[in-house]
């Protein structure tokens, strides 16, 4: 194997875990909150601004290696490590923004209402910086090699 | 944790101080409200006082609640339909009538004396919104300078008398217990507060505080703000505040200087209506009161009104802390404990 590429599989399943331990970890602190009655009457607004900042993406991936659970070696192609590298730690500075978003509130704002706002106008930097996520993490899930590959190899294995 | 409260910062906002918490004393009942009524010394035969309470366009007032009242006696009549009122079964004596009615200022009428007669007249015009003029015995009684503080307040959270709290002087004056009052007050911080005239005395209200849970005064500015202060982050009361709402306890201390015996309604306090209590109140307290002199058996009565957030989101709404709401959930303090705990036991030198 090239030292300078990494496999395919594998970034997946690094991205994957940066993902779905980072999303875990916010939709946990996010229920509790919601049941403990944190948010009270902005609940609904909270989640209005959650949703969309992680969902879109980790329904990409699951449905990505959902797709090729079943098949051995469904993606074959090699990426370069600095690319790897990249995804890695852009997916950790989006995840740890939208945590901190939550987990320090209370230094952001002591009313509710004020903090949903400031989430809210969060869109504004986030919205750009998920584009730049999505597009390097379309490359590793969404890539045409990757999805060939597992129609290929779904195929041959019907 | 750094990057963590880094990035926090650079996607929204400032990180803040911190207060911690420490748990109450457990309490004792409070005690019960005084008897309404009682008679006088002086009584040695009864008689009525009796009136008809009108407008300023002289048309009649139904409805009015008539308080006649004395060192040792109150009762209440309710005006009929045509605005009269009588109060049956009163010894002897010299007496006050406050008649309240909803949409109209507040009217006393002192002086009303009940002798041999066995019958006196006490009839009242009332004013909205302005002064009134009031005829008792062919008096002209003016009109209270300040608002007056309902005459049956609404439920405390907690209440003691201050029997031992006395003005210097051999004859003090409500100006004398008024200073004492204040410059208690004024020694522990609560220099905001507000006057208000009450049958045969005064009442005076502090301003809404947060406290801690055991009754000391937070420090400023959580003191007077209405949110909770914020822990240091990543101490257990911040790791806490993640995932669950932060506690604030607020407290309003009103101080009923008067000889009569006071009755609370049943209705839990406000927030609003106690947090307004201050600014609703004259800032200080009227020559016309002030140089009055104090009836016999004049006391002090500290009236605490204790407030929970009980929601994270509206800082506004704060319930009431009473055993009622409570119901042994958690402790709560008396009124001797808030008030050894905001310091104001000692500045007003109570043993």
């Amino acid at each position: 194997m090239n030292p300078a590429t990494i496999s395919m599989e594998r970034l997946r399943g690094r991205l994957a875990a940066i993902w779905l331990s980072g999303s875990g970890l916010i939709l946990t602190v996010m229920i509790a909150g919601s049941l403990n009655g944190l948010f009270d009457k902005s609940t609904q607004a909270v989640w209005e601004w959650l949703l969309p900042t992680i969902m879109p993406t980790v329904g990409s991936i699951v449905s990505t290696l959902a797709a090729t659970a079943l098949v051995e070696n469904a993606s074959k192609g090699e990426v370069r490590r600095s690319f790897a590298l990249v995804a890695e730690a852009l997916s950790i500075f989006y995840l740890l923004i939208i945590l901190g978003s939550i987990v320090f509130k209370q230094s952001i704002s002591s009313d509710t209402p004020q903090w949903v706002e400031k989430l809210h106008m969060s869109n504004l930097w986030l919205g750009p910086l998920q584009g730049i996520v999505a597009s390097a993490l379309a490359v590793v899930f969404l890539s045409k090699k990757g999805k060939d590959a597992s129609s290929a190899d779904v195929g041959s294995g019907e | 944790m750094r990057t963590l409260r880094a990035l926090c910062l650079v996607a929204l906002g400032g990180i803040s101080g911190c207060v911690g918490h420490r748990a109450a004393p457990p309490l004792p009942p409070p005690p019960p409200p005084p008897p309404q009524s009682s008679v006088g010394p002086e009584a040695s035969g009864t008689g009525v006082v009796s009136g008809t309470v009108t407008d300023a366009t002289g048309a009649a007032v139904p409805g009015a609640q008539v308080t006649v009242y004395n060192a040792g006696i109150q009762r209440t009549a309710t005006t009929n339909g045509s605005g009269n009122y009588a109060v049956t079964g009163l010894p002897w004596g010299t007496y006050s009538v406050l008649i309240i009615s909803s949409g109209f200022m507040e009217e006393k009428i002192t002086g009303v004396a009940l002798t041999a007669a066995a019958s006196a007249k006490a009839n009242a015009m009332l004013r909205v919104g302005t002064t009134s003029t009031v005829q008792a015995g062919g008096n002209t009684v003016q009109p209270t300078p300040i608002p007056g503080f309902p005459t049956h307040p609404p439920l405390a959270s907690a209440w003691a008398p201050l029997p031992a709290l006395v003005a210097p002087g051999g004859h003090p004056t409500l100006g004398d217990f008024d200073r004492v009052l204040s410059s208690a007050l004024d020694r522990v911080g609560y220099s905001t507060k507000g006057y208000y005239s009450y049958p045969d005395g005064f009442a005076l209200a502090t301003r809404i505080e947060q406290i801690f849970p055991d009754g000391r005064s937070m420090p400023l500015p959580a003191r007077f703000s209405l949110l909770p202060p914020v822990p240091k982050v990543f101490s257990l009361s911040y790791l806490e505040g993640i995932v669950v709402p932060r506690k604030g306890y607020f407290r309003v201390i009103v101080f009923i200087v008067t000889d009569l015996p006071i009755v609370q309604t049943q209705d839990p306090a406000t927030s609003d209506q106690a947090a307004g209590w201050p600014s609703g109140g004259a800032t200080k307290l009227p020559s016309k009161i002030s140089k009055a002199a104090t009836p016999n058996g004049i006391s002090v009565t500290a009236f605490i009104y204790e407030f929970k957030n009980s929601t994270a989101d509206d800082s506004s709404k704060l319930t009431l802390l009473d055993s009622a709401t409570l119901q042994g959930a958690e402790p709560l303090l008396d009124a001797k404990q808030h008030l050894q705990e905001s310091g104001l036991w000692a500045a007003l030198g109570l043993p």
